[in-house]
C-alpha cells in the first residue's frame, strides 16, 4: 500500500503543488494589500513620521500594614526619555537637553547607551520638576527625539520607620536582566526587603502604546496600534506589621543603635521590626543620587544594615534560658537544684570567672538564678555540660539555623564547635573555660535578634514556633493568597519549658528580678535581661520577653548597642511597648464598642 | 546536469543573489561589504557542497540518516550546555567565522531520518506512529528549550506532510496532528470550539480504526487534563514566559515593534519600490534584524511589489521543480526526502514572509536562501545535493 502506487503518489504531489501555490497566493495577496491598497497610508507614515511603541509603566502594587494603612504606594511623576538610536546622532539636541537638565552631554549619552534596544524610549531623567518639563516642551520643535512620559514612582509614607522591612526599589542591573524575565534597561526592581521578596507580585504588567513622531514637528502623539494595551497595577501586599506599634518602637530607639523585634507567637506574624539607624527609602525611588548614596554609606552605624536579621550579637545573659533548658533536658539539674553559693565569682582551674554582681547572689536555685541572672550558677551548670551537647541542642532547636523570615538577607548566628575553637586558638590552645563563658552567652557565641525571638516564641508556645513572617496576604479579593508561618516543633519537654517560664516570670514579677521595669498591670510578662560584653565599647543591653493578657500574646526582643545594662535600658523599653500594645489598644477597643 | 536541476539551481542562485543585495543594502552603512561578502562565500560553499553531495550514492545517504540524526541530537544537547545566543538563549556554537546553529542541522537530519524510517514501513501501525512522534519530539523539545520557538514549530509540523506522502490518507494526518492543533487553538474559546467540533466530526465520519481513535483521543484528553495542572503549578514568571511563547506580539515589546516597522517598510515600498539602497525606514535604523529574519522587508521597501513577487515566484519555482523531481524518483527514501525538503522550505518561506507582512507571529526563522546566515544556507544546499544525487542515480537504488 504505502507509496507503492505511483498514481496515488503523483496525485499527492499534485495536491501539495496546489497547496503550495495557494500559500504563495496568500502571501502575494497580503503583499498586494500592503503595497498597493494601503501603500498611501504607509508611504505617508514613512515619509513624515516614525512610529515607536512605548511602554506605559504599570504602578507597583501597594504595600499596606495589618490595619490596611499604606506603607508603600505610588505617585505619578514625569520623566524625560530619548530614542537612543536617533538622539545619539544629534549632538545639538543633546546639547539643548544638557542645558535644560543640568546634566553633562556625556552623562546623557551614557544613559542612552545603556540599552541594547536602541529604538526604545530610554529614561534620561526621572521625576523631573514641572519647570523643567515646560522648558523641554517649549523646545519640542527641536527636541524631536525626546518625549516626556508620566510614570509611577514609589512613595514611602513611613520613611525611615519601616525602611528595613519594606526595603526599596532601584534600577535593574545587567545581572537582574539576565536572571529575570521581562526587564529592560531603566526598569525598576525591588532591591531589598519586601520590595524584593514580593517583586513578582508587586510588579504590575506594563501597557503598550504607539507614539507617532513628526521630525521637525511638535510633541509625539498617540498612534492607534492594534495591540496597544493598558497597564495593570501590581498586587497589594498586606503586611503583618502594625504601623502604630512600629512607629512607637522606632521612637523608643531613636538616636540609638539597636533593634526591636515584636512577634505574635501564636502565628509567627511580625508586628514590629525596627533597626536603627534607618534610612529613607524615598531617596531610592527614582534611582538614588551618587551624593545621597555616599552619605548613607558613610553615615554612622551603617543605616542599610537590618540589625534585627543581619547583625550577630553576643546574646549575653539572655542565653541563660537556653543553658538552663539544656541542663534540664540533660537531667543535670531541676528547678530546685542549688550549686555552690555565689560570692561574686567562681574559680575554675587557675582562673576566676566573675559574676556581674561583685557582692554575689549567695545560694540560689535555678528559678532564682534566672531571676537574678547569677553568672556563678550558670558557670557551674555549663561546667557539667560539654561543647558537643551545646552544639547538639543548638542544632535541634534551630539556633544554628536561619529563623526563615520572609525578608531577604537574613544571616545565621554562630554557635562555636570544638573545631572552631581549634582554628581560633590552635589545637589544644583552649580549655573548658570557653564552655563556662558559653553558658552565660559570652565568648564567641553570636545570635541574631530574630533567632532569639523565635526561640522564645517556642518557649511561650510550649515547644513549637511558627516561622516569623512579615507578609500575611498577597492580592485582594477572590484571587488573594494567604501567607502563614510554617510550624516548627522543637524536641523539648513540657517540664523544661515550665521551669524556664517560671524563671522568666520571676525576672519580671519578683522584687529581686532584673527585669522589673517591664512589669505592667494586668499582663503576665516573662522575660530575661541580657548585658553583653563586647570589644567595641559599652555593653549591649538586651531584653527578651513574652507577655499575655489571656487574650493576645506578644514576644519582644530588644537590643540597644553600647548602652549598658539590659535591666536598666532594654527592659523599660519593653515595658513601654507592652503597655502600648496591651493597654492602649484595649482602651481603643473599648472606645469603639 | 539535467534541465530540472538546472532550473532549480538557477532559481536558487538568482534568489540568493537578491538576498546578497538586500543584505548589503541593510548592512553597508555600519559594516560595508563584510556581510554581503560572507553571504556570497556561504552561497559558493553551499553550491560546492551540493555538487559534492550530488556525487554520493543514495544508499550511502540512507545509511547515514540515523547516525546524522543522533549527531544532531548530541549537538542540540551540547549547545544547551556550552552554546550562546541573544538574550541569554543557547542557540549556536560560536566558531569565530561561523555561528553554527545545530537546530539547522536538526531540521535536515529530521527529514532524512523520517524519510529513512518511513521508507521501511509496510503499514502504519500504532508502533509506527509512536516512533514517528518520538523521533520528532526529542529534537523539537531540545530546540524549544534553547529557546527557539520558530524552529521547534517547524520540526513539529514536518512529520505530518511526510506521513501524508508516505501513504497515510489526509484525514488520518489531520487526526494525528489534532493534539498539536489543540495546543495552538487553546488561545481562545472560539478557535477551540471550532477545533473540538471538527475533531468530533472527524471521529464520527472518519471511520478510523478503534485503536487509532482511542490513541489520539487519549493524547487529546491528556493534553486537556494535564495542561491546567501544569499551568497551576508554574511560578508567575514561568507563566509569563510561556505566554510570551504563545502570543509573542502581546508580551514582547520587541515583537510588536518589529512587525509594525516591517509593515511600514514594505507598505511604503509600493509597486516599484523606493529604489535600490534608497530605503528610508532602514536609514532610520528602526527595523532590527533586517539582514537576517526581516530581510524580506528590505526587498519590499527598495524593490517594491515587483521585487517581492520575483522572490516569491523564484522560490515557488524551486518548490515546483522539487515536487516534479520527487515524482521522477524511484526509491521511496529519496521521494520522501525530496518531499520533506520541499515542505521544510515551504513552511519557512510562509512563516518568515508572513511574519514580515504581519500575518504570522514573530518567531525568528530565516527566509530560505535569502536571509543572512551560514548554517541554514549550507544545510539547504546540502539538502538539494541529496535530492540531485537521487535524481542522478535514480535507476540504481
Amino acid at each position: 500500500m504505502v507509496g507503492d502506487d505511483s498514481a496515488a503518489l503523483i496525485l499527492r504531489l499534485k495536491i501539495t503543488g496546489f497547496v503550495t501555490a495557494g500559500l504563495v497566493a496568500v502571501l502575494a495577496g497580503a503583499l498586494f494589500d500592503l503595497q498597493v491598497i494601503k501603500h498611501g497610508e504607509y508611504r505617508e507614515i514613512s515619509e513624515n513620521y516614525y512610529i515607536i511603541p512605548a511602554e506605559i509603566k504599570a504602578p507597583r502594587g501597594d504595600i499596606v500594614d495589618r490595619n490596611g494603612d499604606l506603607v508603600a504606594g505610588s505617585r505619578q511623576a514625569f520623566s524625560i526619555c530619548g530614542i537612543p538610536r536617533r538622539l545619539l546622532r544629534n549632538s545639538k539636541e543633546i546639547e539643548i537637553l544638557s542645558n535644560i537638565l543640568g546634566m553633562s552631554a556625556d552623562e546623557i549619552k551614557e544613559r542612552l547607551k545603556r540599552t541594547s534596544q536602541s529604538y526604545r524610549p530610554t529614561v534620561i531623567a526621572r521625576d523631573v520638576d514641572f519647570r523643567t518639563i515646560s522648558m523641554v516642551e517649549e523646545m519640542f520643535s527641536v527636541l524631536t527625539d525626546v518625549i516626556v512620559i508620566s510614570e509611577p514612582v514609589r512613595r514611602y509614607p513611613l520613611a525611615e520607620v519601616l525602611s528595613h522591612v519594606v526595603g526599596y526599589v532601584g534600577e535593574v542591573t545587567e545581572a537582574d536582566i539576565e536572571k529575570h524575565d521581562g526587564y529592560g534597561v531603566g526598569d525598576l526592581i525591588g532591591k531589598v526587603g519586601i520590595e524584593r521578596d514580593c517583586e513578582t507580585d508587586l510588579r504590575g504588567s506594563d501597557g503598550l502604546r504607539y507614539l507617532k513622531f513628526t521630525p521637525g514637528g511638535s510633541s509625539p502623539v498617540d498612534f492607534k496600534g492594534k495591540d496597544s494595551k493598558a497597564p495593570r497595577k501590581g498586587k497589594t501586599v498586606h503586611l503583618t506589621i502594625d504601623n502604630r506599634l512600629q512607629r512607637f518602637a522606632a521612637e523608643l530607639l531613636a538616636g540609638r543603635r539597636g533593634a526591636i523585634t515584636a512577634l505574635d507567637p501564636s502565628t509567627g506574624e511580625v508586628l514590629a521590626l525596627v533597626s536603627t539607624p534607618g534610612f529613607d527609602p524615598n531617596l531610592f525611588a527614582t534611582g538614588i543620587s551618587g551624593k545621597d548614596w555616599q552619605r548613607i554609606l558613610e553615615a554612622d552605624g551603617n543605616p542599610l544594615l537590618n540589625r534585627a536579621i543581619q547583625s550577630k550579637y553576643p546574646p549575653g545573659s539572655v542565653f541563660k534560658i537556653v543553658t538552663a533548658a539544656i541542663g534540664l533536658e540533660e537531667g543535670k539539674l531541676s528547678a530546685k537544684t542549688r550549686f555552690q553559693p555565689c560570692y561574686g565569682g567562681y574559680r575554675f582551674g587557675n582562673r576566676l570567672f566573675a559574676c556581674w554582681k561583685p557582692q554575689g547572689h549567695g545560694s540560689v536555685d535555678l528559678v532564682g538564678a534566672i531571676a537574678v541572672s547569677c553568672d556563678v550558677y550558670f558557670y557551674q551548670l555549663a561546667e557539667r555540660l560539654d561543647l558537643e551537647t551545646f552544639n547538639r541542642y543548638a542544632t535541634i532547636w534551630h539556633l544554628n539555623d536561619l529563623a526563615g523570615i520572609d525578608l531577604p538577607g537574613e544571616v545565621k548566628g554562630f554557635v562555636p564547635r570544638p573545631s572552631d575553637y581549634d582554628s581560633l586558638y590552635g589545637q589544644g590552645g583552649w580549655t573548658k573555660g570557653v564552655q563556662l563563658n558559653l553558658g552565660i552567652g559570652q565568648g564567641e557565641l553570636l545570635l541574631t535578634p530574630i533567632e532569639i525571638a523565635t526561640f522564645v516564641c517556642a518557649i511561650a508556645n510550649g515547644g513549637y514556633y511558627y516561622t516569623p513572617h512579615c507578609v500575611r496576604q498577597i492580592g485582594d479579593g477572590s484571587r488573594s493568597r494567604m501567607k502563614t508561618g510554617k510550624r516548627v516543633d522543637l524536641p523539648i519537654s513540657q517540664s523544661t519549658v515550665d521551669v524556664v517560664r517560671e524563671g522568666m516570670l520571676e525576672v519580671v514579677e519578683s522584687e529581686r528580678g532584673t527585669g522589673r521595669s517591664a512589669r505592667i498591670e494586668g499582663v503576665k510578662v516573662a522575660g530575661k535581661t541580657g548585658t553583653a560584653e563586647n570589644p567595641h565599647g559599652k555593653d549591649h543591653a538586651s531584653f527578651v520577653c513574652f507577655a499575655s493578657d489571656g487574650d493576645r500574646r506578644l514576644v519582644l526582643y530588644i537590643i540597644v548597642e553600647n548602652a549598658g545594662h539590659g535591666g536598666e535600658i532594654a527592659a523599660p523599653i519593653a515595658g513601654k511597648l507592652l503597655a502600648r500594645y496591651f493597654r492602649d489598644e484595649k482602651a481603643a477597643e473599648v472606645a469603639i464598642r | 546536469m539535467r534541465n530540472l536541476e538546472k532550473t532549480a539551481v538557477a532559481a536558487l542562485i538568482i534568489v540568493s543573489l537578491i538576498g546578497v543585495i538586500a543584505i548589503y543594502s541593510s548592512t553597508k552603512d555600519r559594516a560595508g561589504l563584510s556581510y554581503a561578502l560572507k553571504q556570497g562565500l556561504w552561497i559558493g560553499l553551499g553550491f560546492s557542497l551540493m555538487l559534492l553531495v550530488r556525487r554520493m550514492r543514495t544508499r550511502t545517504l540512507a545509511a547515514i540518516s540515523f547516525p546524522t540524526y543522533i549527531l544532531s541530537l548530541a549537538l542540540l544537547m551540547l549547545v544547551l550546555l556550552i552554546g550562546t545566543g541573544p538574550h541569554g538563549t543557547k542557540r549556536w556554537f560560536d566558531l569565530g567565522f561561523l555561528r553554527f546553529q545545530p537546530s539547522e542541522l536538526a531540521k535536515l537530519s529530521l527529514v532524512l531520518m523520517l524519510a529513512h524510517y518511513l521508507s521501511h514501513q509496510r503499514s502504519f501501525s500504532l508502533a509506527t506512529i509512536l516512533k514517528v512522534y518520538l523521533v520528532v519530539l526529542i529534537p523539537a523539545l531540545l530546540v524549544l528549550y534553547e529557546p527557539d520557538l520558530g524552529t521547534a514549530i517547524v520540526l513539529g509540523i514536518i512529520p505530518f506532510p511526510m506521513l501524508y506522502i508516505a501513504g497515510l490518507d489526509w484525514l488520518h494526518v489531520v487526526f494525528l496532528a489534532s493534539p498539536f492543533i489543540a495546543l495552538a487553538c487553546s488561545s481562545g474559546p472560539i478557535p477551540w470550539i471550532i477545533f473540538a467540533s471538527l475533531l468530533i466530526a472527524l471521529v464520527v465520519f472518519g471511520r478510523f480504526r478503534v485503536w487509532l481513535v482511542s490513541f489520539v483521543l487519549a493524547i487529546n484528553v491528556g493534553i486537556y487534563a494535564v495542561t491546567p495542572i501544569i499551568w497551576q503549578s508554574l511560578a508567575d514568571y514561568q507563566r509569563n514566559r510561556l505566554h510570551a511563547f504563545v502570543k509573542p506580539g502581546e508580551y514582547r515589546f520587541g515583537a510588536a515593534f518589529q512587525t509594525l516597522q516591517s509593515k511600514i517598510a514594505i507598505g511604503s515600498g509600493g509597486v516599484t519600490g523606493k529604489g535600490l539602497f534608497k530605503g528610508t525606514q532602514k536609514a532610520l535604523g528602526l527595523v532590527p534584524e533586517q539582514h537576517t529574519d526581516f530581510v524580506f522587508s528590505v526587498i519590499g521597501e527598495e524593490l517594491g511589489l515587483l521585487g517581492c513577487l520575483a522572490v516569491l515566484v523564484l522560490l515557488a519555482l524551486l518548490l515546483n521543480r522539487l515536487l516534479v523531481l520527487a515524482s521522477k524518483l524511484r526509491s521511496r527514501f529519496s521521494i520522501y526526502f525530496c518531499y520533506g525538503l520541499t515542505l521544510l522550505i515551504l513552511i519557512q518561506v510562509f512563516i518568515n514572509v508572513g511574519m514580515t507582512l504581519g500575518i504570522a507571529p514573530v518567531t525568528g526563522l530565516p527566509l530560505p536562501f535569502v536571509s543572512y546566515g551560514g548554517s541554514h544556507m549550507l544545510m539547504l544546499w546540502i539538502g538539494c545535493g541529496i535530492v540531485f544525487a537521487a535524481y542522478r542515480r535514480k535507476l540504481e537504488y
